[in-house]
């Protein structure tokens, strides 16, 4: 008798105890998930229009919701893209609630790490870059999105799955974008 | 997608990306082995491309490690809170087990609106954090109140671990310390909470109980531990107690109309 008792407390205590230990071996793996992918999202909530402080929240929910997810055992497959649907939606979500109140004035641009030489290059960077910001803000939002999220080196069908569009949509969103870029320089040529 | 008609960009894109077919691939080298305009078009493509994604994947976070900690401080918190919870219920289980049929509670609490609820430190995020410090040091200087500045990047994680919304932040709450730094409380996320301006028990309020503690401490009629022990419990019912009171000084004297109770 002492003995079943015994065991059906050791039954009831090891899932408890293993949870543990699970949660900490997933939150070394979500750290060193934030490492490889936290700029690359940052970059991609700041591309809805939302002030970097609330693009840095929106991550954090983000690593946040993986945490659980895997802590949950919950399946794994691509995670890198689930991370990237995850921050598109927070991010929309973040996004709607700009249109019900006034947004923050004093929003910081994130640091550019230039990868120019000298002075002139550097100028000749930042111009191209500010350039190319407007540019992408002009851009309707699937377009926009479609192209920074291939710049962050999803393939059209990771892309296709974060924004919820089918494959040919991915595609043509690229094109049109890289054809407006393309108009873009030649007009700044001229 | 035959030989004699040209390829789009869709068509290019896809090809790199290898999502074509076998047939379509093949047709696609073919037509591009024939075609200059292609070919070109195929060159701008993928050198507009290469120059838009060197310039939108160097921007970078300015603050990356600060955000490392508060994730990896979060999911601690969560773990420890499962725990908890997980814990309970194998206790409870084990109880009831052994026949003695007590039932346990569980100890997370939901999640309110914090301005709607009563918005005090909860003590599972802010339990309080304190230093070794001598009471020479504690009372060697004058409490001026000027607490040592809340890095911009903690006070957010602070408002973001009491949910308070973005535009709330800074307008209608400070982020103070629990314990204060006269009397040997951290910077560290574990002292921090947001107090609201417009409350009735507002930082006002908490200074004067500083105030009085301190000087408590420093004539001898309480200990350090005991000071500390009062701000991190309730300090309001250790406000009320002190200067027996329900109400705050300020606000009885008439000098605060307070927005929210």
């Amino acid at each position: 008798m002492a003995s079943s008792f015994g065991q059906s407390r050791f039954a009831i205590l090891v899932p408890a105890i293993a949870g543990q230990g699970r949660a900490r071996a997933v939150e070394t793996e979500v750290l060193a998930m934030f490492d490889l992918h936290h700029a690359a999202l940052l970059r991609y909530a700041v591309s809805f229009g939302i002030a970097v402080q609330d693009g840095e929240d929106v991550v954090q929910e983000s690593f946040l919701a993986l945490f659980r997810h895997l802590v949950e055992e919950k399946p794994r497959d691509n995670l890198r893209s689930w991370l990237f649907r995850v921050t598109h939606n927070l991010a929309l979500k973040r996004r709607g609630a700009y249109s019900r109140e006034v947004p923050e004035a004093d929003n910081v641009s994130l640091e550019c790490t230039d990868p120019a030489p000298g002075p002139e290059e550097t100028l000749l960077f930042c111009e191209r870059r500010l350039h190319l910001r407007r540019v992408l803000q002009a851009m309707p939002a699937i377009d926009r999105a479609c192209l920074q999220l291939r710049a962050e080196g999803l393939r059209y069908r990771e892309i296709a799955e974060v924004i919820g569009i089918s494959l040919g949509s991915v595609a043509a969103a690229v094109a049109r974008s890289i054809e407006r870029l393309e108009r873009s320089e030649v007009s700044r040529g001229q | 997608m035959g030989n004699n008609v040209h390829l789009s960009r869709e068509d290019l894109l896809l090809l790199q990306d290898g999502e074509l077919t076998a047939g379509e691939v093949a047709a696609a080298e073919l037509h591009l082995c024939e075609c200059e305009a292609c070919r070109a078009l195929k060159l701008r493509t993928e050198r507009t491309f290469a120059a838009a994604a060197a310039t939108i994947a160097v921007e970078t976070s300015k603050m990356p490690e600060a955000q490392r900690d508060a994730l990896h401080y979060r999911m601690m918190l969560a773990r420890r809170r499962s725990w908890t919870i997980g814990f309970a219920t194998a206790a409870a289980g084990l109880l009831i087990t052994a026949g003695l049929g007590i039932s346990l509670h569980r100890t997370h609490q939901a999640v309110v609106p914090y301005l709607e609820d009563r918005p005090v430190p909860n003590p599972q995020l802010t339990p309080g954090a304190v230093r070794v410090m001598a009471l020479g040091e504690v009372c060697g200087e004058k409490d001026d109140d000027f607490d040592p500045a809340v890095p911009a990047t903690t006070q957010q994680v602070v408002f973001a671990e009491y949910h308070v919304p973005q535009q709330q932040r800074g307008k209608e709450f400070q982020v103070d310390y629990l314990i204060s730094p006269q009397l040997g409380g951290t910077a560290e996320i574990r002292n921090l909470w947001p107090q609201p301006y417009s409350t009735m028990w507002n930082a006002h309020a908490k200074d004067m109980l500083e105030r009085r503690l301190h000087g408590m401490v420093c004539s001898g009629s309480m200990t350090l531990e005991q000071a500390q022990h009062e701000l991190a419990g309730d300090w309001i019912e250790s406000y009320k107690q002190e200067f027996k009171t329900q109400a705050p000084l300020r606000m009885e004297a008439g000098l605060e109309r307070p927005l929210l109770p």
